[in-house]
This record gives C-alpha cells, structure tokens and sequence, in this order.
C-alpha cells in the first residue's frame, strides 16, 4: 500500500482515532498499537539523529574567501567557517580596525589563516586579486554597496539578511548578480537546517501532516537590554565614523535602531522567520496589517519600532492562511518559534535548542505509518499504558507530542555557509538565492510601511518579481 | 560532573550598598551577577551586558546539553577529530591542567559514568580514565579526539568558573576598575576596591551549623565552593564511587576556572594530598570541613585570607 493509499484509507475510517480509543477503551496497550511503528522508528530515528563525521570529498576545491564587517553577526560566520573544511581566508575588513578587526583577523590568524586587514571594501577588492568568494555581514544599509561591489569584481557573495534595508538596495543586488553571473545566497539560515528541511520536505509537502493549513503564528520576544555600549578606549574616531555612514559611535553600535541604517526589531528579527512563513506556505502574502510603536525605549535613540504586532493573509492554493507574527524587546516570554496550524495537525518549530515537536489533531488520520517510515517519532505516552480493557481513571493526560527526529549538530549557519560554498564549487544549488531573499524583503519592509500607514496594506504580485 | 551549590559561599549584603550596580542573567542553569563599582552607572550596564552576551556564547561551546556545542560534537563522535572554538579549547587545556594539580581528582571525563552512576549509586563504576589517556589535543589546529567509546565530556566542574574569566577579561578591556562576578555563588571572582579597602568580602560558613568559618578579602583570584547538599552528585574518579555528602570544600586560586575545577576534585582528595597541592602551587588553597558525630571539623590549607 502506498503513502498515499494508507492516508486515503485512514481518512476513510475515522473511527479509529486513537487518542479517542485510549481515553474510551483501552483495550490494546499502547505499545501494542504503536510496537511495531515504535521499534521501526526508534532504529530510524538512530540513523537520522546519530551525529556523523563530516566527509569530506576528495579533491574538494579550495576557495578563496574574504569577510566584509566583522562585528557580532561577521564573528559567528567565522566562527561557523573556521569548522568548514577547504576555505581559506584571506582579507576581513572592518571600520572598527581596534576591535572587530584586530579581533577577527586574530583569531583567524592562531586558526593558520594570516589575513590582510582593510577598512575599505574597495580598497580591499583591487588588492586582494586571487578571491573567490566576499561574506557580508556588515550593516543593513552597506548590503547593497558591498554585495554589488563584489559581484562587478567578479566574485560570488553571501550577504547575511536583511538583503537591504531597502527594496532599491535589495534591486540592485538582485540585478548585480544576474549581470555578472555570479551567485548571491541570501543569510536566512534556516533555510538550510536540516530540521527545517525535513518539516518542509517530508512533515508537510510529502505526508502533508498537517492537512488544509489555515493559520501561522510565531514571535521573537528579547528581555530589555542597553544600547550597546563600546569600551571608551577603542571608540573610532569621528571623521572615520562620518566617512561610512555613522554619525556617532552610539549609532554605529546601534545602527538597526535607526531608520536610514536599519529595519528595527521586526527586520533583525521577524525576518529570519516570516521568510520561513513564505516558505513553508510556498506563498507570497497577499496583504498585511500591523501595529507597532517604539513603546518602551527612548523614541530619540530608537528610530524604528520597538514592539511590532502583523498580520499576513496568504491566498495558497488550499485555501486562505492568515499568518500572526510578533516582536517584542522588553520581555522574553517563551523565546523564539514558529506554529504551523492545520486541520490536521500542529507543527512547533524553532531554531534554538532543537525545541519543537508535531501534534495531531483529534479525528485526524492516523500518523503510524509516517511513525514507522522514522518522519516523525512515536507520541509521549509517559504513564499512559493501558494495559487491561478497565479504565484507568486519573490525571488528564497531556496531548500527543511526536518529536521532529532530526537533531541539529552542527554550528548554527554551517549548514547555509556549507550550501554556498558547495554551490560555488558547482556541488549544489542555492537554498536562498537573490530571488528568494527578495520576497523576503519585500514581505518584511511592508510591516514598517503598514505600521506608518495605520492600515492594511496590499501586496500586488508584480511586488515581487525583478 | 558536579551540580554546583551556593549554599555556602556568603557575598556582602549588596542591598545596603548603594554605591554598587548589580546585573543578572541567566545561563549555565544558574544565576550569574555582576556587581560592579563604576562612576558611569549605564557605561557599567552596559559592559555587564556584553558580559554576559559573551557568557551565552561560553554556554553554547562547552554545553553538553545543548546538541550543537562543541563539546557534544566531540562526544557524538568518538574517534574522529573535530575542529572546536578557541574558547572551547582553552577550557580544555584548562581541565587537563588542574587534573594535573589535583592528581587526577578533577577529571572532565565523567559524565557519561556520572550518568550512569545515577540509576545506582551504591555502586562503583571503578576509577574513570585520565582526559590525557582519552582525549587527544591538537592544540595548533583546534582539533579534538574523543577516543573512547563509552566516555563523554563535562564541563559542570569548571565550564562556570571558564565563563567568569573571560567576563573578568572583559571587563578589564571595558576599564570597569572593580568588580565581583560569580556564578549561581559557587565560584566568584573579584577584583578592586570596593568601600575604601582592596577586594571584596566575601565569607564562608559551614553548611552543617551555619557558623561562619572565614571572611576574605578577594582582590584579583577566585573562590569557589562544593558540596552535596543536593545528594550524592561528586564522585570519586578514582573509585568511581559517589562522594559522601558529609563534607564541603572551598578552593581558591588566581582564576575562576581553576578554582572551580579544584573545588571539585578537592572533595574526593584525601587531606594530605590537599595539603601537598597548594604547598606546591603558589595562589591555591583550599579548605574541607567534614562532619562526624555532629561535629564539624574545618582542614585548611594554604594562605586563606
């Protein structure tokens, strides 16, 4: 019997429901019902979880690379790099030459890689002539300047989202790159986690667990924090700050609050995961409606909007999704995540901590075949057992919770890196090309629009297309 | 390894001292706090916060908890090398160093067993090799081997005490003149001055009758404490066998890492090998009282003051 064949026939008998069975008569042990699917899965899921040693191809080319700002985000990519076999790092360049630089191209040097440092991109890109490819982690509004610069020199580039902090800018990247031939993956790292992947690609396309979706909802909530501060030693000195862009070294280390630099909270943050909306839904948004303000911080030093509440409608081919998201800085209130809400099931998923876990609606097919095929695991039942036909009568029992059998082991954004580098090696395709990040952009820039305007905003599909 | 206790390393009473900014945060399933003495009362904040944004960073590498740490990439993979973080490697130098001082008391490789040991703890589990004899370090490549099957990596004994240096470093970096930084209490660090005298006070009472034992002035080294309050939870690599809970020690030395990690192994160490150890080592100490027949008796050794 097919996949398909076995969920058809499920949802023929619904009769057998089995959290209905086991709160009624529980007449088969659970372990009985789920024995088989249960040892299957467990050995699968062995497989799937076990970490395994990088192999590395043989032969595999070495290229190139340089790395343009080197402050928080340009530090995590070289940490994730430094684990990536055949790179090698040749220049990293960074205004803050006291601090970002000196610590970046320090450690990159104890790693074996001695790199030239440089304060200007440009300056960079006619000395260092033996590049392959530039990573981009600088400020939102250098996005567009670096990236382009890089793909005239001849250069693939990855540029950590957001793509731009404007849709000129993001325009531009997009035309660089198909002008010069040259790839332009896109930072939205989830994209390439492989516990994403298997949601996408067997939870939800191939055993469409959670039937007809209807609803999206997911946060990034942050405590309150100070502005960044800097130690007063190593401050850049102002006709430096001038030069590129910054008007003082509290806006150069709080750019993202400012509206000609950043997007505010709902691009640092929302964006990572709205993508993940527009990707799951294999949509576009057809409008969006949101609320915001800068409700909490000094408004004077924070230009963009500190709490942002929207809302997406997306008209899919299954029928309409309205899709919540929210961001807040000045409560954490359970993190980071993403819900996924069908008539058949619940999909739970973040990126921190392998949190997550997929949940069955009441009279939904039965999930034991993808149980047994290892997608997903066999639901907690801790003391649950039945184990006569005689009820026994206790505690609610929590819902079914099935874990996404897929543990992240490698450093975060390896896997995205990993998926650029080997596509620049003609070993893979891109998981966030230009295009893609687009949409993205266009998707998130339109909350602050809608926040401005006070009211819903429509999307036309030429919004999207270059 | 070890769950770490604050029950008895007494910090001054902070609430009556008001020229003192104080910051927490969780991490490393406990609290951390800065406390610092700074003209600039936001300037301080906001080097705590970078402290401790670096702390979740520490947390992140050495975590076997968290499945993408360097440490659980190097158990998941027993017997093949894996490229890890300069901090991730420093705290692994680390271990193997006190492990030396400690003649192997200290040892990072005793989760797995600890585990094990959880489900009976009567039983021993026999002594537990050496990280020297199991781990293999390729310092100038960043490149660790976990060659043994069965052991696995944790850093409970030192990775807070880790943590606490580099957030000392970078306060340094930020120009903060004084601070005391500790983690859940159990292993503090200061330095400067702090109401016209140099150091911190801090004390330390015995568990058993809450008497105060010793108060110190921490200017530039570390203090940490172990006991088991908790229950059984130390145990003793030589025998395998858990440490019995009528006992606490403290270790101080010039980093956190180091007293952490020494306040560990000098639970399971027999006196005379204490004794022999900060002889030995200028900047240790250490202090046991152990309990027997409702009595306390305190051991120091070294300068404890």
């Amino acid at each position: 019997m097919t996949d398909k064949q076995n969920k058809d026939k499920n949802k023929q008998n619904p009769s057998i429901d089995r959290r209905d069975f086991l709160q009624g008569l529980a007449a088969t042990p659970v372990l009985g019902l789920f024995g088989a699917a249960l040892i299957h899965e467990q050995s699968v899921k062995k497989k799937l979880t076990k970490a395994k040693p990088k192999v590395v191809p043989e032969n595999l080319e070495p290229l190139n690379i340089a790395v343009i700002g080197s402050g928080a985000q340009g530090q995590v990519l070289i940490d994730a790099m430094l684990k990536l076999p055949g790179l090698h790092f040749k220049a990293v360049c960074d205004i803050w030459t006291e601090y970002n630089l000196k610590r970046a191209a320090g450690i990159l040097k104890r790693y074996g890689h001695p790199v030239n440092r440089y304060i200007d991109y440009r300056d960079m890109l006619v000395r260092e002539q033996d590049l392959d490819a530039v990573v981009i982690a600088s400020p939102d509004f250098w996005h567009a300047d670096h990236a382009v610069a890089c793909l005239e020199a001849g250069l693939h580039v990855y540029c950590e989202k957001e793509m731009s902090n404007t849709l000129e800018g993001a325009h531009r990247m997009v035309m660089a790159s198909r002008k010069a031939g040259k790839l332009l993956q896109i930072g939205h790292q989830r994209r390439s986690n492989p516990r994403y992947l298997h949601c996408y690609d067997k939870l939800i396309r191939e055993a469409k667990l959670l039937g007809r979706m209807t609803s999206v909802n997911g946060q990034w909530n942050r405590a309150v924090q100070p502005d960044l501060g800097w130690p007063e030693k190593y401050a850049i000195q102002p006709d430096i700050l001038r030069k590129y862009g910054f008007d003082s070294m509290h806006q150069f280390r709080n750019w993202r609050w400012f509206k000609n630099l950043g997007g505010g909270p709902i691009v640092d943050l929302g964006s990572h995961q709205i993508d993940i909306y527009n990707w799951f839904l294999k949509a576009r948004p057809k409008s969006v409606l949101a609320s915001g303000g800068t409700d909490y911080y000094d408004p004077a030093a924070h230009e963009w909007y500190d709490t942002v509440l929207a809302i997406y409608e997306y008209e899919t081919p299954a029928g309409t999704v309205r899709a919540f998201y929210q961001t807040l800085t000045s409560n954490s209130s359970e993190g980071y995540f993403e819900n996924f809400l069908g008539d058949e099931g619940t999909l739970h998923i973040s990126e921190s901590s392998n949190r997550g876990g997929v949940y069955r609606e009441p009279n939904a097919p039965q999930w034991d075949e993808w149980v047994r095929l290892g997608y997903l695991s066999a639901p907690e039942k801790a003391g649950t057992q039945a184990t006569s036909a005689v009820l026994d009568v206790r505690e609610t029992i929590a819902p079914d919770r099935h874990d996404i059998p897929i543990v992240f082991t490698d450093p975060y954004h390896m896997p995205h890196l990993e998926n650029f580098f080997n596509t620049v090696r003609g070993l893979d395709t891109l998981n966030c090309p230009a295009e893609t990040g687009y949409e993205t952009a266009v998707t998130v820039l339109k909350v602050n629009e809608a926040v401005k305007a006070g009211k819903q905003l429509a999307f036309s599909e030429q919004d999207f297309l270059i | 390894m070890a769950i770490r206790e604050p029950f008895n390393l007494k910090l001054p009473d902070i609430e009556r001292l008001n020229s003192v900014q104080r910051f927490d945060h969780a991490a490393m399933n406990t609290q951390f706090e800065i406390w610092t003495v700074h003209p600039n009362a936001y300037y301080a904040r906001q080097a705590a916060h970078e402290a401790f944004v670096l702390l979740d960073q520490i947390e992140h590498d050495l975590s076997r908890y968290i499945s993408n740490s360097d440490i659980s990439r190097i158990n998941q993979l027993p017997g093949h090398p894996v490229i890890i973080s300069e901090q991730t490697l420093r705290c692994l130098q680390q271990c193997q160093h006190a492990e030396k001082l400690t003649s192997g008391y200290f040892n990072a490789i005793v989760g797995h067993l600890t585990g094990r040991s959880r489900g009976n703890t009567r039983r021993g589990t026999g002594e537990i090799p050496s990280s020297a004899s199991v781990l293999e370090i390729d310092a100038e490549h960043y490149l660790v081997t976990l060659n043994h099957e069965q052991a696995q990596i944790d850093l409970g004994g030192i990775g807070k005490g880790y943590a606490v240096d580099r957030m000392v470093d970078l306060m340094h970096d930020w120009e903060i003149g004084s601070a005391l930084i500790h983690g859940g209490r159990s292993t503090v660090y200061a330095y400067g001055q702090f109401q016209d005298e140099i150091g911190w006070p801090v004390s330390i009472s015995d568990p058993f009758t809450r008497k105060a034992e010793k108060r110190i002035r921490l200017n530039n080294r570390a203090l940490s404490a172990s006991g088991l309050s908790r229950g059984m939870h130390i145990i003793n690599v030589k025998s395998g066998k858990p440490v019995q809970a009528n006992q606490a020690a403290w270790a101080m030395a010039p980093t956190a890492a180091l007293s952490d990690a020494l306040s560990t192994g000098l639970m399971a160490m027999p006196l005379r090998e204490i004794g022999r150890m900060c002889e030995m080592n200028q900047g240790c100490a250490g202090l046991k009282i152990m309990r027997k027949n409702a009595m306390s008796r305190l051991y120091a050794y070294g300068i404890f003051n």
